[in-house]
């Protein structure tokens, strides 16, 4: 039980295949056509805001939805016509769903004891998952007397005590503090680590997304729109869509100008002309650039660099964070841009500043 | 500085008193029209003066006597004198008749002997011997001796079928007279059956309305409570109506060539009335408890491999509990006070205690001995409360 993957000299995660999957009710189409392979193993993360359909397909997986089409394999066999309860799939819920008349230890006995196991069995496993989310403590309390952080691990404990080689996730740090959050989201990524089970990992919130996975799934309205790792995602978005759902951007409008070697040339509505990549944009294209606000400079003023963009502007306000800084600058012709800056850098509102930022950083999207 | 707490705490006693004063009105109507009626109805149950009253002379004649042998020869003027006073006063017919109830068919000759008219100078032992021998009869004395103290446990015993025997031991009355157990148990099986068929009437309704979506629930609901805004005498009139041998329900059994069932004045047409009227009452706690488990539950229990059937049994309906004993219990509590159901659909064989209390209450005048058939029944009820009450709280809450 809970064998540590090294130990098992295999792979204990599941390979899992969605295949054309769709799912309406009535006229509303939840999920629009999803293939994905996840390998055994994997993180992987299904990003995406409310009502796009990532939930919907976990509940598929987990067999408590069935497709209206298309089909999902489990290490190859199909699963859409297995029974939930068949499936040996641990999910953990986002409100914990904990039974409230059982104890903790009871709780996690539960997998094991509708599982037919012996009592020895039961109790050394029950130990064992307890311990491995350092609750062992805690066995013969009830749910509604623990901490939220604490109904959280044991929800995990539940989930993970009958050696499921898939665990599925649905927002299971959504309710806790932040600061707890970012130490369960650690304390996951250990976990997945050293048990080498396969993980799908619903959730909204693109921090997270980006901190535990191999790899992310965004969801849009139904559809998967990219699934890459998360610095991929991060740093070359597929869509206008993916970009701004993951991290911040300035948004800066204009006309493609023109194409060249490098990338191209785009004109805003204000008259400056901007250095782009070239995405898949061409000359006449009315585009929009997304610029990330750390990879905005602030060079010293005077200096000649061989920066793409540069541009003068002034600093119209200031928000202080402790460890960085956002300034809103304008530049000339009255576009605004958030830059991220070190925050030992003394600019109040109304210095002059010199921006500058490679062709790389700025992604074009065309508008329709 | 240190009168601002005090100035703070005495505002807390103002806004607390005022509070009180609100809530005074209510508290006084309760205590006024609720607990003092119930306190001194309940009372009446072990206190009973009226022979003391009336027979104050031959109270204090029979004090001193030990029961052993003849009664005290000065009883008998004593007696005559405390007839002729009742007659005079106009209380003889009720002093007759709580003398009859402790030494039943002592009514009449009471009544007799009063009318009789003995000068108290010249009344003897052979003067109320010539009216009737039991005059003689010692253990007629004991049992006016027994009645002069007004604190009595008789009414209490009787109403369980007991009495106090020759030797002053508590026994049991003769069969042909034991009514009352017989109409407990009666009572108490018919609540018992009462809550067994409302529940299993309601828990698939409660279960199917807590799963649907919000219109169908509401739909479920309106037509669950739709009897319970109707008062229960109208439909136990409409229950009368349809149970009736040319009634609503045997003409339909007709249409398919059956029938006709006797439904009236029988036991299965006081079940279905009462079921009826009491299924609002089982449903309700049992649904508002399964409105509250999450679908999340069930959905886990499978998830962790738990087939339908034992995730229901293992993680539903431990959480669905608390609801199903608070029904039960609701239901069986208010079955045992039935009255206008049983009196108008039941037959004869169904009578319940609530309808020996109104006899005793009504028909007979002793209202001692309604009394003391209410105590019996509150305490049974407090009883099975107690036993089953314990079950109420969910385990859940049970730890905090």
């Amino acid at each position: 039980m809970l064998a540590r993957a090294e130990h098992a000299g295999e792979a204990r995660g599941a390979g899992l295949e969605i295949r054309a999957l769709h799912k309406s009710y009535g006229h509303f189409h939840a999920v629009k056509g999803i293939d994905l392979t996840v390998q055994p193993g994997e993180f992987l993360t299904f990003l995406g805001p409310s009502g796009s359909g990532k939930t919907t397909t976990l509940n598929i997986i987990a067999g408590f939805e069935t497709p209206t089409a298309g089909e999902v394999l489990f290490d190859g066999r199909p699963l859409v016509n297995t029974p939930p309860y068949r499936r040996d799939i641990g999910m953990v819920f986002q409100n914990y769903a904990l039974f409230p008349h059982l104890t903790v230890e009871e709780n996690v006995a539960f997998p094991l004891t509708v599982r037919k196991l012996s009592r020895a069995a039961v109790a050394e496993k029950v130990a064992q998952a307890l311990g491995m989310v350092q609750l062992g403590h805690l066995g013969a309390r009830y749910p509604a007397q623990l901490s939220g952080g604490q109904q959280q691990r044991v929800a995990l404990a539940r989930a993970l005590v009958f050696n499921p080689r898939l665990v599925l996730m649905d927002e299971p740090l959504g309710a806790l503090d932040k600061k707890l959050r970012d130490h369960m989201q650690v304390e996951l990524m250990h976990l997945h680590r050293s048990l080498g089970v396969t993980i799908i990992y619903v959730t909204h919130d693109q921090g997270e997304a980006l901190t535990m996975s191999n790899r992310i799934g965004v969801f849009q309205d139904g559809r998967l729109v990219q699934v890459d790792t998360p610095d991929i995602i991060y740093r070359s978005p597929a869509t206008l869509f993916v970009s701004d759902f993951v991290g911040e951007n300035n948004h800066l409008d204009g006309t493609v100008e023109e194409r060249h070697a490098e990338g191209c040339a785009v004109r805003l509505e204000s008259g400056l002309r901007i250095e782009s990549r070239s995405g898949e944009v061409g000359p006449g294209d009315a585009v929009r650039l997304t610029l990330r606000p750390e990879s905005i400079a602030i060079l010293p003023a005077g200096t000649v660099s061989g920066e793409d963009n540069r541009f003068a502007g002034r600093v119209v306000e200031r928000i202080y964070f402790g460890d960085h800084q956002r300034l809103v600058v304008q530049l000339q012709g009255g576009v605004t841009v958030m830059v991220k800056a070190s925050p030992s850098l003394a600019l109040p509102p109304g210095s002059p500043v010199e921006l500058g930022w490679p062709a790389a950083a700025c992604h074009p999207f065309r508008l329709s | 500085m240190t009168d601002t707490p005090v100035a703070g705490r005495s505002g807390r006693d103002g806004a607390r008193s005022r509070a009180v004063l609100l809530a005074a009105p209510l508290l006084g109507l309760m205590a006024l029209a609720f607990f003092a009626p119930i306190l001194w109805l309940l009372a009446m149950s072990v206190y009973d003066p009226t022979v003391a009253r009336g027979l104050p002379a031959t109270a204090e004649a029979l004090a001193g006597w030990s029961g052993d042998g003849n009664a005290p020869a000065a009883v008998y003027p004593a007696f005559a004198a405390d007839l002729g006073a009742a007659r005079e006063a106009g209380t003889l017919l009720d002093l007759a008749r709580a003398l009859n109830t402790r030494l039943p068919g002592i009514r009449s000759r009471v009544v007799s002997a009063a009318r009789a008219n003995i000068d108290p100078a010249a009344a003897d032992e052979a003067r109320f011997a010539a009216l009737h021998k039991s005059w003689v009869d010692p253990a007629t004395w004991r049992a006016v001796q027994a009645s002069t103290s007004p604190w009595t446990g008789f009414h209490l015993l009787a109403a369980l079928d007991l009495r106090v025997g020759a030797d002053g031991s508590i026994e049991r009355v003769p069969a042909e007279q034991a009514i009352f157990l017989k109409v407990f148990q009666r009572t108490f099986l018919l609540a018992a059956a009462v809550t067994l068929l409302t529940l299993i009437l309601a828990f698939p309704v409660a279960y199917f309305a807590a799963q649907a979506p919000r219109p169908l629930a509401t739909l479920i609901l309106a037509l669950v409570l739709l009897p319970f805004w109707t008062s229960m005498l109208v439909r136990t009139a409409s229950w009368m109506v349809l149970l009736q041998k040319e009634g609503a329900v045997n003409q339909i059994l007709a249409l398919f060539g059956l029938g006709p069932l006797s439904l009236m004045y029988s036991t299965s047409g006081l079940l279905i009335a009462m079921m009826h009227i009491q299924l609002p009452f089982t449903f309700l706690p049992i649904y508002s408890v399964m409105k509250n488990i999450p679908t999340q539950q069930l959905k886990a229990a499978y998830s962790l491999g738990a087939p339908p059937l034992t995730a229901f049994r293992r993680i539903y309906l431990p959480q669905a509990m608390p609801g199903v004993a608070a029904g039960c219990l609701l239901t069986f509590i208010l079955s045992l006070g039935y009255y206008i159901t049983p009196a108008l659909i039941g037959g004869p064989q169904d009578q319940v205690i609530s309808n020996s209390v109104a006899n005793y209450i009504n028909a007979e005048l002793n209202w001692h001995m309604a009394a003391a058939l209410s105590v019996v029944l509150l305490a049974f009820t407090f009883v099975l409360y107690a036993a089953f009450g314990r079950y109420l709280a969910p385990s859940s809450l049970k730890a905090k």
